[in-house]
């Protein structure tokens, strides 16, 4: 047991890459609402593009109702949390069947609350479910290497959402320090220019950050 | 008894490098009854390590790969055949040959085309009645079949090659009580390989050419037998990477 | 058991939970189902087991008898007990296995064998499944979820522990280890069985792989590891004959590892089960297995066939045609509860149509009477029901034969159905078979 090709180890990272799409994204829903409320002037078209999905919503109202489960829209939580899912099904006997089994519960927890009026408290349970996950494989993958590489997934995705959130540059070096660290640890291939040019990002000390440029050398950082 | 010096050269050239090629191989002949082996010489180019195993059917299998990119996949096979077909020892007939096989299946028409020819006397005699009405039926064209090419779709089509002569005289004289099976390799003379067939009669196996209607002798060696050109295939490859391919064979026997 | 009424709703959530599903294709797409699950399980005594699981290792010892003497000598047909005809018919004899003799001569590593009790008590055997046989994963999780779940239920009930299955697997794979890991190959996540697949991965410990991640080289099995390439010593196949090496079988198959064959053929690597086990599973042969123990075991036959009739033999054909109405018709060809005939729920028409069928083809088809078979209660809401219910057991051959306490008890929802069958709609049972 344990033994993986390069085919289980791409699935490894995405798996990661998109448990983390899942839980960034109830954390953006959140935060819709939280616009909502505040009755701020909300830009949802803006706030589409940021998040990378097509602008289809006719208000804030309706973004909170499709984003998190429409099946038939790309890019929605349901499509990543099926990916996930998806990803560690053919993951099973590396990730034992008990971390599989929360992943199966962030699927079922999105179904359940697509169903309840207050869909916010019950969006809870998904974010419950990924943090089991990630205690779940902590707990029980042997490897170091398999557990570092949906580390570094879950990093690379994280840090797509920090920079486009205006998360400070202090925050940002702080995420691309801990991916770098994941990264050497992990059985993934990776690109040294790209990897040449977070290590500068990290050790400079000038507030400069091109935003569009380190997300996508962060992105393509991993040949996955 | 015949003594035949064969040799062949088959060359597959690829349009574009492939990055892998799987290679299961049926050109090494074997002895069998009616037929000794005194030598062979068998070659790869590129030069790789190969299995050399028998297969179900008692013929030879060199399989292997070559797992660098080439563009260019060459297997030579050269040696000395004893051939004395006329006193073959008695084998046990295998029952998978009276009954229709992947590519000898008939239908409707050649069912009535079979009862037209009237097959009488010997078994044999009904063999060579046979071969003469396909011989006479059939168009021999290049090019009109491929090998995948059933017997039901040649004699639709009234034309073919010799693979496909003998899969139509296959599906018939099994159809007629006659066990039949599949077999090629290299006739005397220059050319590319040639596929004929076998019937079964009084407990051993003679070699019968519908493509050529005749008796098959002692001027031929076998590389293959089998149920049809699926258990025959002298070259089978599986290759990563989109080349297009073009294969050439060249063939020469002589007679000692 | 009044523990597991009681807590149904927990252990279907459990289920779903751990993704106990079967995948099915409708209108080509693929969809995935929980298997139902009904949680009154089926009871097997001490005693009876003791019957069955003598009788399941015979009749399987006898079967791979006859598949290393069907790729081997042919004695059983030389000696003119088994008509060449039903041997060399058989869409499951594959002659590119002649003359293979596998690791420790097991053909049939896992077996599974069906059966029916009649309601006189008795056991008849169904038929036997020596290809991959599915479903021995379902009951194994059932029993792990239902132990959770009602805790005084199996405290009151002796029951034999089912959940050593994977270690089970495990010897067997060991066993005809020829040096290297254990692979378990699967065509891929849109197959019927992946849960299954993934499953028995875990619980025996070896690696899931696909064809991409496994190659042949030097005329030995590898799995493409990142820390190098692993030599594979046997290989639980889950995906069928003619898809297992483009080389050698279906030249178009996507699937399978080119020169797998020729690596098994040399003794490099075991297959689990062994490629054209179909000729000794096949509708036609099942009827000569009785006699196959006889010859090949000198024993008299533990387990019973159903009455069975070959329209092949003259005197068989008569019966047939005289008792159509009586009689469940099963074409040969056909597979998994599909080609299954009732005579009395034929019309006229189709009757005639079916008896000329048979008088051409007599070799296509075989005849059973129909046995009434036992019922076993279903939970309904808050009652139960009764339908009918066939088990599946598995025997698992390595250095010895061992049967599985336990099996795959499947039934059917529909009161008039005699098929049970997971890819014909139904639900499975967890099979108990007492310690005392």
């Amino acid at each position: 047991m344990g033994a993986i090709t390069l085919n289980k180890n791409n699935r490894l990272f995405w798996l990661g890459r998109y448990a983390e799409r899942v839980y960034q994204s109830v954390g953006i829903v959140a935060k819709m609402q939280d616009m909502m409320l505040d009755e701020e002037d909300i830009d949802i078209d803006a706030f589409c593009s940021k998040i990378g999905i097509a602008a289809i919503f006719d208000s804030p109202e309706d973004f909170c109702k499709r984003y998190p489960f429409d099946r038939s829209l790309q890019g929605s939580i349901i499509c990543a949390a099926d990916d996930m899912l998806g990803n560690g099904m053919v993951l099973r006997e590396l990730l034992g069947s008990l971390t599989l089994s929360y992943l199966q519960m962030t699927v079922s927890a999105l179904e359940l609350a697509s169903k309840s009026k207050s869909c916010a408290v019950e969006l809870q349970w998904v974010l419950d479910d990924i943090m089991a996950f990630r205690g779940s494989y902590a707990e029980f993958v042997e490897k170091t290497s398999t557990r570092n590489t949906i580390r570094c997934g879950a990093s690379v995705e994280r840090l797509g959402t920090m920079i486009r959130f205006d998360a400070t540059e202090l925050e940002i070096r702080k995420e691309c320090k801990k991916l770098l660290h994941r990264l050497e640890r992990s059985g993934l291939d990776h690109d040294a220019e790209q990897l040449a040019y977070i290590t500068e990002f990290i050790s400079s000390e000038e507030e400069n950050l091109n935003r569009f440029e380190l997300i996508s050398k962060v992105e393509s950082l991993f040949q996955v | 008894m015949k003594i035949l010096q064969f040799e062949s050269v088959t060359k597959l050239q690829l349009s574009e490098p492939i990055s892998k090629h799987y290679f299961l191989l049926r050109s090494l002949p074997a002895t069998f009854p009616g037929q000794r082996i005194r030598s062979a010489k068998f070659e790869l180019f590129p030069e790789v390590p190969y299995t050399l195993q028998k297969d179900g059917f008692g013929n030879w299998m060199e399989s292997g790969s070559i797992p660098f990119p080439h563009t260019e996949f060459v297997y030579k096979v050269s040696g000395i055949a004893e051939v004395s077909e006329l006193d073959r020892e008695p084998e046990h007939l295998h029952p998978m040959y009276k009954h229709p096989s992947h590519y000898t299946h008939m239908n409707e028409d050649m069912i009535e085309f079979l009862e037209n020819v009237h097959l009488r006397g010997t078994t044999l005699a009904k063999a060579m009645q046979l071969a003469d009405a396909i011989y006479w039926y059939m168009k021999y064209k290049a090019g009109v079949t491929s090998t995948l090419t059933t017997a039901i779709e040649a004699f639709t089509q009234k034309a073919g090659v010799c693979q496909d002569f003998s899969h139509v005289f296959i599906a018939m004289a099994r159809h007629a009580g006659i066990p039949a099976r599949y077999a090629n390799g290299l006739p005397l003379g220059k050319g590319p390989s040639h596929a004929w067939t076998e019937v079964y009669v009084d407990g051993t196996w003679i070699g019968v050419d519908p493509t050529r209607n005749r008796l098959v002798g002692d001027d031929y060696v076998r590389f293959c037998i089998g149920r049809d050109f699926l258990d025959c295939a002298l070259e089978r490859g599986v290759l990563f990477g989109s080349a297009s391919q073009s294969q050439s064979t060249m063939t020469h026997v002589i007679q000692q | 058991m009044k523990g597991l009424v009681a807590n149904v709703g927990t252990i279907n959530k459990q289920l779903a939970r751990y993704g106990v599903k079967f995948g099915i294709y409708k209108n080509n797409e693929f969809h995935e189902r929980l298997f139902p699950f009904d949680p009154l399980p089926r009871v097997i005594t001490a005693a009876e087991w003791s019957v069955l699981e003598k009788g399941l290792i015979q009749r399987v010892d006898a079967l791979n008898a006859f598949l290393g003497d069907i790729y081997g000598e042919k004695n059983i047909i030389k000696d003119g007990i088994v008509p060449e005809d039903f041997v060399y018919l058989s869409s499951g004899y594959l002659p590119q296995c002649e003359g293979i003799k596998p690791p420790l001569g097991v053909f049939s590593h896992i077996s599974g064998i069906d059966l029916v009790k009649g309601k006189n008590g008795t056991w008849y055997i169904l038929e036997d499944n020596l290809r991959v046989p599915s479903g021995a994963s379902y009951p194994l999780i059932a029993r792990d979820l239902c132990r959770k779940c009602s805790v005084d239920t199996f405290k009151n009930n002796k029951v034999k522990d089912n959940r050593d299955y994977g270690d089970l697997l495990k010897g067997a794979m060991d066993a005809v280890n020829t040096g290297g890991i254990n692979v378990i190959f699967t065509p891929g996540r849109y197959n019927a069985a992946y849960f299954e697949h993934s499953y028995l991965a875990e619980k025996s410990g070896s690696v899931l792989a696909e064809s991409q991640e496994l190659f042949v080289e030097d005329n030995c099995l590898y799995y493409r590891s990142l820390e190098g390439n692993l030599k594979v010593g046997s290989v639980y196949r889950r995906i069928s004959d003619e898809y297992l090496d483009p080389l050698c079988f279906l030249q178009e198959s996507l699937i399978g590892i080119p020169n797998l064959m020729s690596a098994y053929r040399a003794g490099n690597v075991a297959i689990l089960n062994a490629p054209g086990n179909g000729v000794a599973d096949d509708k036609g042969i099942y009827y000569f297995v009785p006699k196959m123990i006889e010859y090949y075991l000198q024993e008299k036959p533990i387990l019973s066939n159903a009455p069975t009739y070959l329209p092949f033999y003259e005197a068989d054909q008569k019966y047939v045609l005289e008792n159509m109405d009586k009689l469940v018709i099963k074409d040969v060809a056909e597979a998994g509860g599909y080609g299954v005939l009732f005579g009395n729920e034929l019309s006229p028409e189709k009757l005639e149509e079916l008896k000329a069928t048979i008088l051409a083809e007599p070799r296509r088809f075989i005849a059973q009477e129909v046995i009434d078979f036992e019922d076993l209660p279903l939970l309904e809401g808050d009652t139960t029901i009764e339908r009918k219910a066939d088990l599946r057991a598995f025997v698992l051959s390595g250095t010895e034969t061992k049967v599985w306490p336990s099996g795959l008890t499947r039934f059917s929802r529909n009161p008039d159905s005699f098929i049970v069958n997971s890819s014909q709609g139904g639900g499975f049972k967890d099979t108990w078979v007492l310690s005392r």
